[in-house]
């Protein structure tokens, strides 16, 4: 594994380009998301992952209570029609609410498959940098013709380390 | 006038992060800090010492009697939750405008949400008569095939004040992941490593992990604004929904949202100022954060002082002989001081930040907090109590006056809350790290 560290944002970017059109994808680590995010492929999904189970959990709200107050459990309240769908909405916003948050948390997790509290890179005194103010990427896979392409740029810190 | 910025210039993100580090892992543990947390204790020894008052006697240990069978459990619980809606529009609606002075007051705000919310949830479950069945709200599966009545607006509460607290938690707890991957890598002891490594759950700011942490901030930043005016709507209908004399207005909702918005901006203004004193954040929170949260509760002022006029105007628009003999009562009866005060407190002292000069001064912005504060507890006692005890029924008529187990039990929140935002502030960032990083690194520092 090559962690290499790089001046700022622009220098970075630059290199995991380079990187990439060598063949070798790299993985950014920054201490904030780069403005034109080149490290990592694919769009996310975390949006539409909380909007299906907002709307899905919703729906299931709505339905359970139609269920409980028509078939399951009739009972006259207040004079109020056993399909007294306008109280049922507030229950159904708030299951909504609780099924999108989730999911987009759960999504979030999941996708970048947390929790992990330990990975090879831990041991790189340099890695630690990247919450604070280090521009760095890392290599997973073949480290010669990622060293080829990254050492003519001068990388600081430059480190091999055994995965 | 030009403003200060929203950060003092020279800050750098690493300053930024050392600085902010600093505070959780290398300061000892003030004097001031075991004080607090003492008093907080104490105060949380009361509210269990009156809990378990209220627990071995029933609730016949509060002052709620007929008529007024609500008291201070109904006006603590609409008086936390109001402030911690408060909260959450500063940290969530205040993300979806990109307002830059938001990142230096964010986490405060979101904490105390936490922490207000928590207090609101106890009062829920302590009032019912048997609060060992609490769990019969949840629509589980039981052997009684019994379901919760959905149609009652206080299964509405609990639904919402469920989906708020989870929600609250989750955008809070989301926030701090790269915070604390940053304390992960700054710790030098193994004791605070493994704690803050776990916290950060293998948060290590790589492209992948902040373009997911983004959009699922956004996401939930974008649920949160409406929830909580939901929430805080949510406790308006439960008033409005009843054919009560004073409660029957369909201005409730809103009203409730403004002064959950006047008491949660007072309660960031007590809390923000004494803590930028005492932890040296004036980098951080400078006057341009002292003016526009000065700005914010004049507005929620402003706001809540219409609504005081149209709870007077409908009275009189609607002709009905129960609402004018009702609000004659409240202005001139029993409990008017607490009206009274309560325009005092909420509409005439928030003027003074009319006037830039006080606005910047913090301990005239932490009094007027501090009356905005207390003016919304009283504004809950009278739309609570002074409404209740003089209802459409002269023979329905009576007084109310809390026991000690009542004070007990505010204390006690009180208590709670104060110990658990003091632990937050020993062993957490006060300051959203990496969004100051960001701020500062991009150069949208205002």
């Amino acid at each position: 594994m090559i962690v290499a560290g790089f001046p700022g944002p622009d220098a970075l970017q630059d290199a995991v380009r380079r990187l990439r059109a060598a063949g070798v994808e790299a993985e950014t680590r920054t201490p904030y998301a780069l403005p034109e995010d080149d490290g990592a492929p694919g769009s996310t999904r975390i949006p539409l992952v909380a909007l299906g189970a907002g709307l899905g959990l919703g729906a299931a709200g709505f339905a359970m209570q139609c269920w409980a107050t028509m078939r399951s459990y009739p009972l006259l309240i207040g004079g109020r029609p056993d399909f007294f769908w306008t109280s049922y909405l507030v229950y159904a916003l708030e299951c909504g609410v609780l099924g999108a948050v989730a999911a987009a948390f759960g999504a979030f997790l999941i996708a970048n498959r947390l929790p992990r509290l330990w990975e090879p890179g831990d041991e790189s005194e340099a890695l630690r940098d990247a919450t604070r103010d280090g521009w760095l990427l890392v290599v997973h896979g073949p480290a010669a013709p990622a060293r080829a392409v990254l050492r003519p740029l001068n990388p600081a810190p430059f480190e091999e380390i055994e995965a | 006038m030009p403003f200060d910025p929203v950060v003092s210039p020279g800050e750098t993100p690493a300053s930024v992060t050392d600085r902010i580090a600093a505070i959780t892992l290398d300061r000892q543990t003030p004097l001031w800090w075991w004080a607090a947390f003492g008093l907080a204790l104490a105060m949380l020894g009361v509210g269990a010492l009156s809990v378990g008052t209220l627990f071995g006697r029933g609730v016949q240990a509060w002052g709620n009697n007929w008529p007024v069978m609500w008291g201070f459990d109904l006006i603590n619980y609409v008086w936390w939750i109001g402030i911690a809606s408060g909260g959450t529009l500063v940290s969530s609606l205040f993300f979806l405008t990109r307002s830059a002075w938001r990142t230096s007051v964010n986490r405060i705000a979101e904490s105390m949400t936490i922490f207000a919310a928590m207090c609101a949830g106890i009062f829920p479950i302590i009032h019912l008569g048997r609060p060992w069945f609490f769990y019969w709200l949840f629509p589980y599966p039981n052997t009684m095939t019994l379901w919760p009545q959905f149609r009652s607006p206080l299964l509405w509460d609990f639904i919402a004040i469920l989906a708020y607290v989870f929600s609250s938690a989750v955008f809070w707890f989301l926030g701090l992941m790269p915070d604390v991957a940053a304390l992960r890598d700054r710790a030098r002891g193994r004791a605070a490593q493994l704690f803050y490594g776990v916290l950060a759950l293998g948060f290590r700011g790589s492209g992948a992990q902040w373009r997911r942490y983004h959009a699922a901030y956004g996401v939930i930043a974008g649920i949160m604004t409406p929830l909580v005016v939901s929430v805080h709507s949510i406790v308006g209908l439960d008033f409005a929904a009843a054919a009560t004399p004073g409660w029957y207005s369909t201005q409730y909702p809103p009203f409730f949202v403004f002064g959950a918005a006047l008491s949660g901006f007072g309660v960031v203004l007590v809390l923000l100022l004494p803590l930028r004193a005492l932890l040296g954040l004036h980098d951080y929170v400078t006057e341009r954060h002292l003016d526009v949260l000065g700005r914010l509760l004049l507005t929620a002022s402003l706001a809540v002082s219409y609504c005081y006029v149209m709870d007077a105007f409908d009275v009189f628009y609607s002709g009905g002989e129960a609402e004018r003999r009702q609000f004659a009562e409240r202005i001139s009866g029993l409990y008017a001081p607490v009206y009274w005060l309560t325009l005092l407190m909420n509409c005439a002292v928030p003027l003074l930040l009319c006037w830039r000069g006080l606005r910047l001064r913090p301990w005239v912005l932490g009094a007027v907090g501090l009356s905005a504060v207390v003016g919304m507890w009283l504004e809950r006692f009278g739309i609570v109590v002074a409404v209740l005890h003089r209802t459409n029924l002269p023979s329905a008529w009576g007084d109310y006056a809390p026991t000690w187990v009542d004070f007990g039990t505010l204390a006690g929140t009180l208590g709670l809350f104060g110990a658990g935002f003091l632990l937050f502030v020993r062993f957490l960032p006060v300051v959203s790290i990496a969004e100051m990083r960001q701020m500062i690194g991009t150069g949208r520092v205002g």
